[in-house]
């Protein structure tokens, strides 16, 4: 037990989508939802970082400097987060055909599109969760949907988990999430516990 | 210029998701080609909840042909140009560039596109190019703005709630979200009437300001959703707004316009209005010629220059790379989670040279690659046969074809076929064997295939004897010896099987130490020690039975296991090489812990037998009259060289007599007969 159906996940998944339209959390449906396992449900979160070295170095050269471009323009206000960079970390749920469970899949990547590596995240201990992960479940796979390179936490014990706790949710999509999330930053809101409790 | 007085405005800064960089290549392999195609793609950007610099998204969704909506996500209208090589990249005229692209914005403007749809002011450019092979990335973005007007600031920003009351704040939020048409929600303008904010879309922007006193439009305000979430500077998009309103309304110059810069935080819990931290403020325009209007808006990379931004994602898309690094986090994940002293570099930059590439080889260099080791030879001097296949992992029913390809080769080839990232490579060479007299027609190749299998164990750290003969082992274990490598060994018999390491020979004079509870690598024996014989040419000797004998399939499987497994636990002991063997088994467990290594102990030999499903680890000292290890016949090889290895091949008695065996030859029986075979071809030495 602790299993659902693709249908049942869609359901699930709608309704945490409904509150977290309520408390706009950005949560939204991306792909095919007619097909097995064809969509989930993804959110982005932008963090903010001081800049270090375990992220991508800049160039210590500059050939392309084009001074040329640079037409007298003095109405461009200072940056005021000049010295951060930015992260952006994605999360989505999708449904494990194979698990009949939810499963992860996250990203973290810089503003120009380069994947962070997990190992200089967790040194920095920007995200100070990433250290007590449960890395026996973390794996670096192809998105299912979108067939590109992705971290996911593996759906062997959420079976486990959701069992555990079956009779008391009735939203196994929450139950699991605010159990997993935080292990890779990700907070529920707590707008989000009447989706487990209205039952009773 | 540069007074206090002067608006400055938030630049965009770029941001680029993964998944653009994907779209961009697809699109240039599959599509463009050599075209250097300009391509209008979408960016988006919001004026909600946002954190940081204000920024412009793409994404894989930048190429549709339609906008892809999502909610609070504003439309910009941008341009690719994606040029062909770093030439054509460095030589362009951004500036060229730029006035082109401005060309065509203030044609949207005069010609009043921009007035239907206001979305058409969030403009961009993006100059790419990208070196698919190596998937890096040269881009620049520019987020197109008129230089002038020049605006001057009459009253400064400030919050909206210090100026309106909170029931206006509320309504001001609730209109603009009434707003269907997502290309009417960057810009508008607001009129306040009692408790209500009023919307009104830019298109009445002539009617509103048509007036010629500035009493009439002081109830307006020129608003556009403002990216910008913090501080007193409003965002770009104001620029190019008070541009369109400096054309539209030429009269405004010089008169009092009210402006509102609209910055929503929408919250689960929150008290306060969601408009609460937009801007309001007054502002003057400048006189300005539109005819000699300049186009700025290039942005800066990351050191501030103005230059374009380089990135490689080689590591995110390269599928090379990609590889490896899923191979290197697994093998992370386990020393992070379960071993966090382990030493995984050491494993991995080990060099691995396999003598034999038959089941043992094959199974060998599967488990190495498991555990990261990047650089792994065979040596064998086969070819690979119909049988093979089933029980050799590496090959193929293709590799038997036409004669069969050299085994060597074939298993290099098929580790590059799994995974791209192993150095390798395969020697197809005769191992010189005792007792096989070697000829003058043989003697240069004799000569050369010893001297290659001295510079091969030269140059890797650990050789594997993974052939499938006694005799082929001495040699490598004579070599191994010599040059103080880790030698490790793997032997089959029908059902049972013995893997073990070489002592690891130093300088150190100190006898043996018989009596302790282990032995110090340096003191271990070798797989010849314990035999009294000395190796002949047992394959002559054979009866047809025994040279056609078959293992049982999985003792391969089970022996090569261990073989590996082995050498990493003596990799991950401090001492190496001079890792210790307990001596007996029945030695405390704490004497075990004491000298084993962070897997546990490090065992000299391992000996199994799947008839009784049993398997010892007994420890043996190295014996001073072995043919292989023995002091004497080390400084034999180092004083002659190729010529004493020459006597050992053409007479097996030589050695005997060398190391005084000759006298205990004839007195024991070898019980234990290692050397079965899988593989029917006699001069097939892998097993
Ligand atoms: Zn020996």
């Amino acid at each position: 037990m602790g299993t659902i159906s693709w249908d049942e996940f869609k359901a699930f998944a709608q309704s945490f989508l409904t509150v977290s339209d309520e408390i706009n959390d950005g949560w939204a449906w991306q792909g095919d939802q007619d097909q097995l396992a064809g969509a989930f449900i993804a959110k982005k979160i932008k963090q903010l970082l001081r800049k270090q070295r375990s992220l991508p170095a800049e160039d210590e050269t500059d050939p392309f400097e084009d001074t040329s471009c640079q037409t007298e323009d003095n109405h461009i206000a200072e940056e005021l987060n000049g010295s951060q960079q930015e992260c952006t970390w994605e999360y989505h749920i999708l449904y494990s055909p194979s698990y009949a469970t939810p499963v992860l899949f996250f990203n973290v990547f810089t503003s120009d599109g380069h994947l962070v590596p997990l190992e200089s995240l967790w040194k920095g201990g920007t995200q100070g969760a990433l250290q007590h992960l449960r890395w026996e479940a973390l794996s670096q796979q192809e998105h299912p949907v979108l067939r590109r390179p992705y971290y996911y936490l593996h759906p062997c014990k959420t079976a486990e988990l959701l069992n555990l706790h079956q009779g008391s949710s009735t939203n196994p999509i929450v139950t699991w999430l605010s159990s997993m999330g935080p292990a890779i930053g990700l907070h529920l809101d707590i707008a989000y516990g009447h989706l487990v409790q209205n039952q009773r | 210029m540069t007074d206090d007085s002067a608006l400055k405005y938030s630049p965009f800064s770029s941001h680029v998701d993964p998944s653009f960089w994907h779209k961009l290549s697809q699109i240039k392999l599959d599509i463009d080609k050599l075209d250097e195609k300009v391509h209008p793609v979408w960016g988006s950007y919001t004026n909600v909840n946002t954190v940081g610099l204000p920024s412009l998204h793409v994404d894989c969704t930048s190429y549709n042909s339609k906008f892809e909506e999502l909610r609070y996500q504003l439309p910009a209208f941008g341009c690719q140009l994606n040029l062909n090589t770093l030439e054509s990249y460095k030589s362009s005229d951004k500036t060229i560039l730029l006035e082109k692209q401005g060309a065509s914005l203030w044609a949207d403007i005069a010609n009043g596109s921009v007035l239907k749809n206001p979305a058409l002011l969030s403009r961009f450019f993006l100059l790419t190019f990208g070196d698919l092979k190596k998937y890096t990335f040269y881009y620049w973005f520019a987020f197109l703005a008129p230089s002038t007007p020049n605006v001057q600031i009459i009253k400064p920003p400030a919050l909206i709630s210090t100026i309106f009351s909170s029931a206006q704040v509320e309504s001001l939020q609730s209109e603009w979200s009434n707003i269907v048409d997502v290309y009417q929600r960057s810009y508008f303008i607001v009129k306040i009437q009692g408790d209500q904010a009023k919307i009104f879309p830019l298109s009445d922007i002539v009617s509103i300001f048509k007036a010629q006193c500035e009493e009439q439009w002081a109830e307006f305000y020129l608003a556009f959703a403002d990216p910008c979430s913090s501080g007193d500077a409003p965002g770009w998009p104001l620029r190019n707004l008070l541009c369109v309103l400096a054309h539209y309304c030429p009269h405004v110059v010089g008169k009092k316009i009210n402006v509102l810069s609209l910055r929503l935080v929408l919250k689960s819990h929150g008290q306060v209005n969601a408009a609460d931290k937009s801007l309001l403020m007054s502002v003057q325009l400048l006189p300005h010629n539109e005819t000699e209007l300049k186009w700025v808006g290039w942005e800066r990379n990351n050191r501030g220059k103005f230059g374009p931004r380089f990135v490689d994602v080689s590591g995110d898309m390269d599928p090379k790379k990609r590889a490896e690094s899923a191979v290197h986090l697994n093998l992370k994940l386990m020393k992070w989670r379960l071993l966090p002293e382990m030493d995984l570099d050491t494993v991995q930059n080990t060099r691995c040279l396999l003598m034999g590439a038959g089941t043992l080889g094959c199974t060998v260099a599967r488990l190495l690659m498991g555990w990261g080791v990047q650089h792994i030879t065979f040596v064998d001097n086969g070819t690979v046969s119909f049988s093979n296949p089933v029980r050799q992992s590496l090959f193929t029913f293709e590799d038997c074809l036409s004669g069969g390809r050299p085994k060597a080769e074939a298993a290099a080839e098929a580790l590059k076929l799994i995974f791209p990232g192993v150095i390798t490579s395969g020697v197809t060479l005769n191992i010189p064997m005792p007792g096989h007299p070697v000829g003058d027609s043989m003697l240069k190749e004799t000569q050369d295939a010893v001297a290659t299998l001295e510079k091969l164990v030269e140059d890797h750290d650990v050789v594997f004897m993974l052939t499938d003969s006694r005799e082929s082992r001495w040699l490598p274990t004579l070599l191994a010896g010599a040059k103080k490598k880790l030698a490790m060994n793997a032997a089959l018999g029908f059902d049972t099987y013995l893997v073990m390491r070489h002592g690891v020979f130093c300088d150190d004079e100190t006898p043996p130490d018989f009596n302790a509870r282990s032995i110090p690598g340096r003191h271990l024996g070798c797989y010849f020690c314990n035999d009294v014989t000395a190796p002949g040419n047992s394959m002559a000797d054979r009866t047809l039975d025994q040279q056609c004998t078959v293992t049982r399939p999985g003792v391969s499987a089970v022996a090569g296991a261990l073989v590996v497994e082995l050498m990493v636990s003596v990799l991950q002991h401090p001492s190496k090489g001079d890792a210790p063997a307990v001596l007996h088994k029945s030695t405390g467990k704490e004497d075990q812990e004491s000298v084993g290594c962070l897997l546990g102990t490090v065992p000299h030999s391992i000996r199994g037998f799947l008839a009784s499903w049993d398997q010892l680890t007994p420890a043996t000292h190295r014996f001073s009259n072995c043919i292989a290890c023995s002091e004497k016949v080390l400084k034999e090889y180092a004083s002659r060289g190729f010529d004493f290895i020459r006597d050992v091949l053409n007479s097996a008695v030589y050695l005997e007599d060398l190391t005084g065996l000759t006298s205990l030859h004839k007195e024991t029986e070898n019980a234990d007969v290692w050397e079965f075979s899988d593989s029917e071809e006699e001069e097939n030495n892998s097993e």
